[in-house]
């Protein structure tokens, strides 16, 4: 990613692209979040939930571990996890793993029930 | 929106229902053995989770041993039980743990959790900190997941086992004080689930989310404890909190607990103060490899008295003669720490974290409450541990209790069968009514909600506790407003919908923790109570 350094004084930024889905429809929008030191893409939404849309689709359970793989998504065009990539200053995509089967932002049913 | 025309369905108030012998509510390794063991038994059985099954709860990320007594020895883990959990642990309960958990791991063992075992088939066992024998067994590494990996694989072959995925237990069906079904929410579809079932099992793990710092999965938020407060269950032991001392806050974890510095610690190293100043050893004697639960004393201490640094953190360090000893015992975890940006000379900054809840709901023998058919296991049960838990007992009492809970509910529901008909449809319709009423547009968002609980929770329930802390606390968190907005009109995978289910759940979870400390003025096990004007308390409860 290309980081054009912050202003002087100024607290560096994510602008966060996300691809957003709701059943048919599919759309970007891009979230401005403070950039914390060492956070992970997964804090970075969290903290969109928290604090712009609580009804952002994205789906984790174990935060930090990556033991419950469910915090998939591409990252700048890359299949990972949320929670196993730091996130630099500066712009970023995130979309579903695979978009054509999510069905709430980056929210995928799951095949295999267990 | 809610229309007033009564042409348009109010899209909220959609109801399905479903029937089951025995509904399991949580897939971690005690909801998922009560599943499979009820299916066993017989039942048609329904697994409720409101993540992803037997991937959501705190047992997949648990890299635990297990307790498993040899034979001969179920009398001295007993004894053990009941030391540790400080008067407070039910004999009774510890007997049957002590007793079932050696055949319930051999059943893993069967189904694929590869424990080590000797030539003659028996379990490897070792001695750990809190235990008078060696019976301590695992499989190695990542123990939760394999665990539950053999768990799932049990699962899916069985034609007697429905899973629910990304469903909510919101509240239990009564009927004449016995459990007739619950009510759920169905994330995905956007509808509530009356579920018609004779015995309700839940397995939902604690209440980590009462805390900002914990080490649990996000879906702690104490739902069990919830279901149970409502529907008037007893609840035992709530005021007991365990917390990993050494905690990584900062560098943020990344693929990894953050208790890996816990083990660490036990070894060596050195806890700092801002200032760079040692300060365990101005509390305890034994400095900073004493008990886990007297470092978090001393740390919560260290940072009252303003000694933290500028995220409310201290900093766990380790010079190069104790780095050394660390490479000789955990070379493993040294390995990883470059990668997550720590040095260790340098140090990194850690806080107490909320860990585990030993008391929960309170069960018989038969993992069943006093409302006949609503039966616990796991995290969410309590009596067993008492005041606080010996090490690898977590995951024996969900095995044991687990499967217990399963085998009961199933006898249960051959007996009584499910009932069904419109009088417990409209009991569902009035749980929704009544859940929707608390549902706003301009009320605190769910975050909102869950941070002004765990703002009173950290302050007065964490290691260290004072009379007046915890009244305070008490009389806050009965005074909170339960109206939240929820974001969106279309019910369907809406995230703030399931968040404002968790955030009431939070507050009903955070009256019981505040009810039960208030209720109990001194010390004892992981409740550590002091006066408000102790300045330097003496950090180990003594001994009555």
């Amino acid at each position: 990613m290309n980081t054009p350094p912050a202003p002087d004084g100024a607290s560096p930024r994510c602008a966060l692209k996300l691809r957003r889905v709701r059943g048919e429809n599919s759309w970007w929008e891009t979230f401005d979040v403070p950039f914390e030191p060492s956070m992970t893409f997964l804090d970075a939404l969290l903290w969109v939930r928290a604090e712009v849309d609580p009804n952002l689709g994205f789906d984790y359970a174990c935060i930090t571990n990556n033991t419950c793989k469910l915090c998939q998504a591409r990252i700048d065009g890359t299949p990972g996890y949320l929670c196993a990539v730091r996130a630099t200053p500066g712009e970023h995509t995130i979309e579903p793993v695979d978009v054509d089967r999510a069905t709430f932002d980056l929210f995928l049913p799951r095949d295999d029930v267990f | 929106m809610v229309s007033n025309s009564p042409a348009v369905a109010n899209p909220w108030t959609r109801v399905r229902t479903e029937r089951c012998d025995v509904a399991v509510v949580g897939s971690g390794a005690a909801g998922m053995n009560a599943a499979i063991h009820a299916a066993m038994a017989g039942a048609t059985t329904l697994i409720i989770d409101k993540g992803a099954i037997g991937r959501s709860g705190a047992s997949i990320q648990a890299n635990v041993i297990a307790s498993a007594a040899p034979e001969g020895g179920y009398d001295a883990h007993v004894r053990d039980i009941v030391r540790t959990g400080a008067g407070l642990a039910d004999q009774n309960l510890a007997e049957v743990l002590a007793r079932e958990a050696p055949d319930r791991f051999r059943e893993w063992l069967e189904w694929g959790v590869r424990f080590h075992v000797d030539a003659s088939g028996d379990f490897v066992r070792t001695k750990t900190a809190g235990h008078s024998q060696a019976r301590s067994i695992s499989p190695g590494y990542g123990m939760g997941e394999k665990a539950c990996r053999a768990l799932r694989k049990w699962l899916i072959k069985s034609p007697d086992v429905r899973g629910l995925p990304y469903t909510s237990a919101v509240e239990l069906l009564l009927d004449d004080g016995e459990v007739r079904g619950l009510v759920a929410w169905d994330f995905q579809a956007g509808e509530w689930v009356v579920i018609d079932a004779p015995s309700v099992v839940i397995a939902t793990g604690g209440a980590q989310q009462l805390y900002r710092a914990n080490t649990a999965a996000a879906t702690l938020t104490g739902d069990g404890f919830a279901l149970a407060r409502l529907a008037g269950a007893a609840l035992v032991g709530l005021e007991f909190v365990l917390y990993v001392p050494v905690s990584l806050v900062s560098p943020r974890p990344i693929a990894t607990s953050r208790a890996i510095l816990e083990t660490l610690r036990k070894v060596a190293g050195q806890i700092v103060d801002r200032d760079g100043r040692r300060f365990v050893h101005e509390y305890t004697p034994e400095g900073e490899q004493a008990p886990w639960e007297v470092v978090s004393r001393a740390i919560q201490l260290a940072l009252r008295a303003g000694r933290g640094t500028d995220r409310g953190t201290v900093v766990y360090r380790a010079d190069a003669e104790e780095q050394a000893r660390l490479v000789a015992a955990y070379p493993a975890i040294i390995d990883k720490l470059p990668g997550l940006g720590i040095d260790l000379a340098v140090g990194a900054e850690v806080t107490p974290m909320a860990h585990f809840f030993p008391g929960g709901i309170r069960i018989d023998a038969h993992a069943e409450s006093d409302i006949p058919g609503l039966f616990a296991a796991g995290e969410a049960a309590g009596g067993v541990h008492g005041a606080t838990r010996l090490t690898g007992d977590a995951f024996a009492a969900a095995a044991v209790f687990g499967a217990r809970a399963g085998r009961f509910g199933a006898d249960r529901a051959r007996v009584i069968g499910p009932r069904g008909g419109r009088d417990l449809l409209r009991a569902g319709h009035d749980v929704v009514d009544r859940r929707l009423t608390m549902r706003t547009t301009s009320a605190p968002s769910p975050d909102a909600r869950m941070r002004a609980v765990q703002d009173v929770v950290a302050d007065a329930f964490g290691p260290v506790r004072t009379p007046s802390g915890m009244r305070h606390a008490d009389e806050a968190l009965a005074g909170l407003a339960t109206e939240t907005s929820v974001q969106g009109d279309d019910p369907r995978g809406n995230r703030s919908f399931t968040r404002f289910l968790e955030a009431y759940n939070l507050q009903l979870a955070g009256r019981a923790l505040a009810e039960a400390a208030r209720a109990r003025p001194e010390s004892k096990g992981a409740h550590f109570v002091v006066d408000d004007d102790t300045v330097q308390p003496v950090l180990v409860e003594q001994r009555r």
